[in-house]
């Protein structure tokens, strides 16, 4: 339907240009491939070259890092452990490449090494973090592991609080990301797949997934979505979601993010796939479906009663937050004869006198609202307490005496807004969000009328939206009655025994049954 | 191609901008929780408007239709205020507005006019029609209009007014705020006292009309302050005319011949005193044998459960035969009072009012194909036939005590 | 992103049992009632119900027998194969001018239904035209998402009517349950008739059944798929004569609408029921007219195979909204209906017992 939108791109027009003028090839000589190395990256104040003359002979060599992104002790320590060993002992072969070879395998004493002989893969290596030993008389390089730069440590992540469940959350640094997941999911099958993204910021994004739970299907997509991702720059994950996501035109979210490792875990063995970008705490989950975004972890953790009341709870929550405020103006304006008879009459009660039809009542409130909400996340947060009371209770408080609004308004709108605080995922409650505005139009044309097919409209929408080839509205429709066990109801975790059918994994059993039923 | 899916996208836009034909805020309504239907007082109204306009189609008929609107904005007030100190006789949370003319709608029409307020009827209570009204015949024309409105409801009320219907909704009860309301809750408690006729609602009272039967309405009768609902109109099947009143007796034997008691008591005659007997649960069963047209006989077999709730006299509950004894008094106490009601409505209104026919209709559907047309009209069958009431009580329990509060025996 | 699918545009059993029942369910929930009180005596319509239902049931096996012998095949695909070409074409532009008046008038007499409880100024034009541009956006999208909403507004239609029949259990009148059985054969096979025009729908399986993973399951689930309809019915017929008794219920234009508008929980937030009645009807409605829409798009397209469906959407639309405002009032909206029905009879119930001959006898000769 909206074709229109679709734009051209643009094929094939490379986007990075060299500026400089360097040699793309790797030297014999050390000193050659110094110069060659400031060239290309303009002799910056961060860019450090170490040379060492190594054992008897002196042989030349160089180590080449960038100041900040590597861990200095580590480097340190390196350089010096080199300087000693190498000249203790005396059986130095005199060859380049045998030299590289023992100092390989005696001398760097580092977790992570290999060799490299093409220009772009040391540059990417120092750029990101590594050091780079650059030996005379031979054109193979060694790249030494030694990333460690500054870093937020692990702490418990601030958009996603639980009352129960792990205080972790994920960081920054991919590799403590990757370390978290495989903490939780120590099986060999755990797979994880490193692609670089973003032609200038080059940035490792990693793909998990755990082969023969999920769907291979699915995984080859997310691997040739994530390949087609051609940007300069890749700040965040959000950026990886609105490149990958199937349709862009939509307000629901079809990527869930996180930052929680063990939603993320748990995601991985329900059979779906991760993905990690560096730098950002957000991992992304695909595919998702709408029902995905009304779960929480909390829900697992606690016993099954209390996990089902919480998700119909927050059913009902998202249920408000979309419909309350249209059915809200269809009633009072368009069809107050089903309204309780004795409510309708304090309703209009308190409306006499307010000026303005209930849809511009209720936009005017869920604009100050929004507003508010807005200017809380900016504040500091002692300040934004501030805001919240003037805001909420001041100002709620003197347009209803001054006559602008209805008390009962002032009630519905704060109610939508504490369920749509009620809902999990932060993206979908925007969704939820935009759709009640979309309602509140439709409600103040025809009333009642306009709300259901506002409804209809919105199931439209949903039921052709996809998310990695998954419906949206599964397990609803197609309806899957083995995943209704965690639908409405969170069923006893002894009876959840498959994996969800509707992300169709190619493990479908979970566990076993347990000696409870 | 594109341009087209541009304009179905842009068309919602239009109908924001020119639509909300409907939209009428809930203040602006004039929500009506009453109507009172009367004859004018006087026929000047129809003179003026042949003198106007000689030709204008009239209809047969002129009412007098009293609507109560409720005034929202003093339905919340009061609750704040507690002693509001400016005026508080103002302050009244419906307004009766009365016009006159030929037709029903042409009155809410014409009442728009004079509140600033189009009136609503979807919470539209009560109707109550004045036995003047009732006693012509014209209940069916007189309520089409509250039936064939989509915003009507069902479940509107109707009272037969002793005296003038616009009258009844001027009572200024002192707990509830609106009349109609105090008049709708009114007809249900008193409902359960036994004294009235289960709620009749518009709805239904189409099925009486529409199937023709005859029918009861509860009457109301208007005083100052409340409204008393006791005893019931009779209506007859064929013309709708209202034949008369059933008095609270009358109406306790008639609902119990129907089994619609939901609560209520009985005083029973023991030693030179009373004991009273408390309904809860009474259903009825009726079995007829028929011998032909004119000889009919129906046995109404009565069932009803219930506790002692107050005792005059000196009794032990507790001895063996005292409450199989009770029981039988409260039997011969039903029988008469049933006996009563079968009289006043079988010899004296001859409309079947008991649902007599309607078991004929059910369980003997091809005899009743037969007296249809002659049951409570023509020959009228029923006014002929023989009705005999058994009673068989259960009293369940005697309260908490055994013997009466005074020692004397 | 492109769309990309996992062989998830095929149907399974689920879809074509809801898809049947949402069919079915439509406008003819509303007026039956009062057609079948009208015809037949006391509580006797049931009878018609399911007699009717009884050959829709059959009616529907059939068709999707008839469709599971061309699996992927449409209708317009196997009727040529099996009746000839030009019959096949005929057939066809038949179905094309059934399912085109079903859609235009359906619009039609849901705005006028629509009009009557919830609007007084707005212009049927204006209701007709909002609910067929939702209609038109639904065909727009793919197939397989028009079944798929049919599994999330059935249940919901069967929740709330159950939630209503319930609440109005309580002022049923059990004499108006009796007398049973007084009416005349005569009178219980003139009801029938009426009922098979509420039974249509059993022609979306032509189309349907070809978009099946495993068309095998075809037959047993478009039976049980117009089992529930038809059990439906029966439940909402007893209850609205039950409550109205059949004197008042043959009065009513909505009977089933004054149903729902009967309930009132005194004291109960929710205390008047009809609006969620009103949201079930347009729905089901809904869902009938965006499957009919979608059966003219096959059929044209089959017909003429230039231009893609969406542009098929933009040549039909307008005619098929203009001639939903052809009739003048809700009673000629009726007999429009009623003569797109007897086109409809004609589809449903009796050729797919013909295509089923002609599939026998066809067997029978390469047998032989």
């Amino acid at each position: 339907m909206f074709s229109f939108f679709k734009w051209k791109k643009e094929k094939n027009k490379p986007l990075t240009k060299q500026e400089d003028e360097f040699a793309i090839t790797i030297f014999a000589s050390v000193e050659d491939n110094i110069k060659n190395i400031k060239n290309m990256f303009d002799s910056p104040s961060d860019l450090v070259i170490r040379r060492l003359s190594l054992g008897s002979r002196g042989h030349e060599c160089a180590f080449i890092y960038i100041d900040g992104l590597v861990n200095e002790n580590l480097v340190n320590g390196l350089i010096k452990n080199t300087q000693f060993k190498m000249n203790q002992t005396n059986t130095i072969p005199t060859d380049p490449r045998e030299i590289l070879v023992h100092l390989e395998q005696e001398v760097l004493s580092v977790q992570e090494i290999k060799k490299v002989s093409t220009l772009d893969d040391i540059s990417l290596s120092i750029l990101s973090g590594d050091t780079a030993l650059f030996v005379e008389g031979t054109q193979t390089v060694l790249i030494i592991g030694s990333k460690g730069w500054e870093g937020r440590s692990v702490e418990e992540p601030i958009t996603e609080a639980l009352v129960r469940g792990p205080r972790e959350g994920f960081v920054e640094n991919i590799r403590t990301n990757t370390a978290l997941i495989r903490r939780h999911v120590r099986d060999p099958n755990l797979r994880f797949e490193t692609c670089k993204v973003g032609r200038r910021s080059k940035k490792d994004a990693t793909i998990v997934y755990i082969k023969g739970v999920s769907n291979h299907e699915i995984v080859e997509e997310v691997k040739r979505r994530i390949a087609t991702i051609d940007m300069d720059d890749v700040p965040e994950s959000g950026f990886v979601e609105q490149w990958i996501e199937d349709n862009f035109l939509s307000p629901f979210p079809q990527v869930q993010s996180t930052e929680r490792p063990d939603k993320a875990t748990a995601a991985l063995v329900q059979g779906r796939v991760i993905i990690l970008l560096d730098g950002t705490p957000f991992v992304l989950i695909v595919p998702v479906a709408l029902i995905n975004l009304l779960q929480s972890p909390e829900d697992y953790y606690e016993r099954w009663m209390i996990g089902t009341l919480l998700r119909i709870l927050r059913y009902t929550a998202a249920f408000v937050g979309l419909f309350l405020p249209s059915i809200y103006i269809a009633l009072v304006s368009f069809q107050p004869g089903m309204i309780p008879s004795k409510l309708a009459f304090s309703i209009a009660g308190t409306r006499e006198g307010v000026p303005f039809p209930a849809v511009i009542e209720a936009l005017m409130m869920e604009m100050t609202l929004e507003l508010l909400r807005e200017a809380g996340i900016r504040l500091p947060k002692p300040i934004g307490q501030t805001i919240g009371i003037v805001g909420g209770l001041v100002i709620g408080q003197a347009a209803v005496s001054a006559g602008i609004v209805s008390p009962i308004m002032v009630i519905v709108v704060s109610i939508t807004a504490i369920a749509n605080f009620a809902l999990p995922t932060y993206s979908f409650g925007i969704s939820i969000r935009i759709l009640r505005f979309f309602m509140m139009l439709a409600s103040s044309i025809f009333g009642l009328y306009g709300v259901i097919l506002a409804y209809i409209v919105i199931n439209i929408h949903v039921a052709n939206l996809k998310s990695f080839g998954v419906p949206y509205t599964t397990p609803f429709s197609p309806l899957f009655l083995s995943d209704w066990k965690d639908l409405l109801v969170r069923a006893p975790l002894t009876m959840m025994n498959k994996r969800p059918e509707m992300f169709k994994t190619d493990d479908p059993i979970r566990q076993g049954k347990g000696d409870q039923s | 191609m594109r341009r087209v899916w541009k304009i179905i996208v842009v068309i919602p836009f239009f109908f924001w901008m020119t639509g909300c034909w409907d939209r009428v805020e809930i203040e602006e309504r004039g929500f009506v929780v009453g109507v009172a239907i009367d004859k004018p007082l006087s026929a000047k109204g129809k003179e003026e408007l042949t003198k106007e306009a000689p030709n204008k189609p009239q209809a047969k008929n002129r009412y007098a239709v009293t609507y109560q609107i409720v005034v929202p904005a003093n339905v919340t007030k009061e609750g704040v205020g507690g002693g509001g100190s400016g005026g508080s006789g103002k302050g009244k949370a419906s307004m009766n507005i009365t016009s006159e003319a030929d037709s029903i709608f042409e009155i809410g029409r014409e009442m728009s006019t004079r509140t600033s307020r189009t009136p609503y009827f979807e919470h539209l209570k009560v109707i109550v029609v004045s036995e003047e009204v009732a006693k012509t015949g014209e209940l069916p024309t007189v309520l089409d209009f509250f039936l064939r409105n989509p915003e009507m409801r069902r479940g509107t009320v109707m009272l037969i007014s002793k005296g003038r219907a616009k009258d009844v909704l001027e009572v200024e009860p002192p707990n509830e705020k609106l009349p109609a309301i105090y008049l709708q809750s009114v007809s249900r408690n008193t409902f359960k006292a036994a004294r009235m006729e289960p709620i009749v609602r518009i709805g239904k009272l189409q099925g009486f009309m529409l199937s023709k039967q005859s029918y009861v309405i509860s009457a109301v009768s208007p005083s100052e302050k409340e409204v008393k609902i006791a005893g019931e109109a009779i209506f007859h099947s064929v013309d709708n005319k209202m034949l008369g009143y059933l008095n609270e007796e009358e109406t306790e034997g008639q609902n119990f011949l129907r089994g619609k008691v939901k609560g209520g008591l009985l005083k029973i005659p023991v030693k030179d005193n009373l004991v009273t007997y408390e309904i809860k649960r009474e259903a009825k069963n009726i079995k007829a044998q028929i011998q032909g047209k004119d000889n009919i006989h129906f046995t109404i077999q009565i069932k009803s459960e219930g506790n002692i709730a107050e005792s005059m006299v000196h009794l032990d509950f507790l001895q063996p035969n005292r409450i199989p004894n009770l029981e039988r008094l409260v039997e011969k106490e039903i029988l008469r009072m049933t006996q009563d009601s079968i009289n006043k409505i079988q010899k004296d209104y001859k409309a079947d009012v008991i649902g007599l026919g309607e078991y004929l209709e059910n369980h003997h559907h091809d005899f009743w194909l037969k007296v249809k047309d002659n049951w409570d009209q023509g020959e009228n069958y029923f006014s002929k036939c023989k009705i005999d009431v058994e009673a068989d009580v259960r009293i369940r329990n005697v309260g908490i005590i055994d013997h009466a509060a005074n020692q004397k025996e | 992103m492109k769309n990309f699918q996992y062989g998830d545009e095929h149907i399974g059993y689920k879809e074509i049992f809801f898809g049947v029942s949402a069919m079915v369910i439509g406008q003819g929930i509303l007026t039956l009632p009062r057609i079948l009180t009208e015809k037949t005596e006391s509580i006797d319509g049931w009878m018609c119900i399911a007699l009717g239902g009884l050959l829709a049931i059959v009616s529907a096996w059939a068709i999707a027998k008839v469709s599971s012998y061309y699996p992927n095949q449409p209708f317009t695909d196997y009727v040529k194969v099996l009746v000839t070409k030009p019959i096949g074409i005929f057939l066809i532009v038949f179905f094309f001018i059934y399912s085109v008046g079903f859609v235009g008038f359906e619009v039609r007499a849901l705005a006028e239904g629509t009009k009557l409880y919830l609007f007084d100024r707005t212009p049927v034009e204006v209701i007709a035209l909002s609910f067929f541009l939702v209609i038109i956006y639904a065909v727009s999208g793919t197939r397989v998402a028009l079944l798929r909403l049919n599994l999330m507004f059935t249940p919901i239609v069967l929740g709330v009517t159950f939630l209503i029949l319930l609440m109005n259990l309580g002022f049923v009148e059990r004499e108006n349950f009796q007398p049973l059985f007084v009416s005349s054969w005569k009178s219980i096979l003139n009801g029938t008739k009426d009922t098979a025009f509420s039974f249509l729908g059993g022609e979306i399986l032509y189309f349907y059944v070809a978009l099946m993973r495993n068309p095998k399951q075809a037959p047993k689930a478009a039976l049980l798929g117009m089992i529930m309809p038809v059990l439906l019915y029966i439940i909402i017929f007893l209850s609205v004569v039950g409550l109205f008794g059949p004197e008042v219920t043959r009065e009513i234009m909505y009977p089933t609408v004054e149903m729902a508008k009967e309930v009132e929980v005194p004291g109960a937030f929710l205390e008047r029921f009809e609006s969620l009645f009103n949201t079930v009807w347009i729905m089901t409605v809904f869902n009938t007219a965006s499957m009919g829409y979608d059966l003219c798009l096959i059929l044209i397209t089959s017909l003429i195979r230039k231009g893609k469906r969406k542009t098929w959407i933009i040549l039909l639309s307008p005619f098929i909204y203009l001639l939903g405002l052809i009739p003048k009032n809700m009673n000629q909206v009726a007999k429009a209906l009623d003569y797109v029905g007897f086109m409809g009879i004609f589809i449903s119930f009796i050729l797919p017992f013909i295509l089923l001959l002609v599939v026998a006898l066809r067997k029978g000769k390469n047998y032989a």
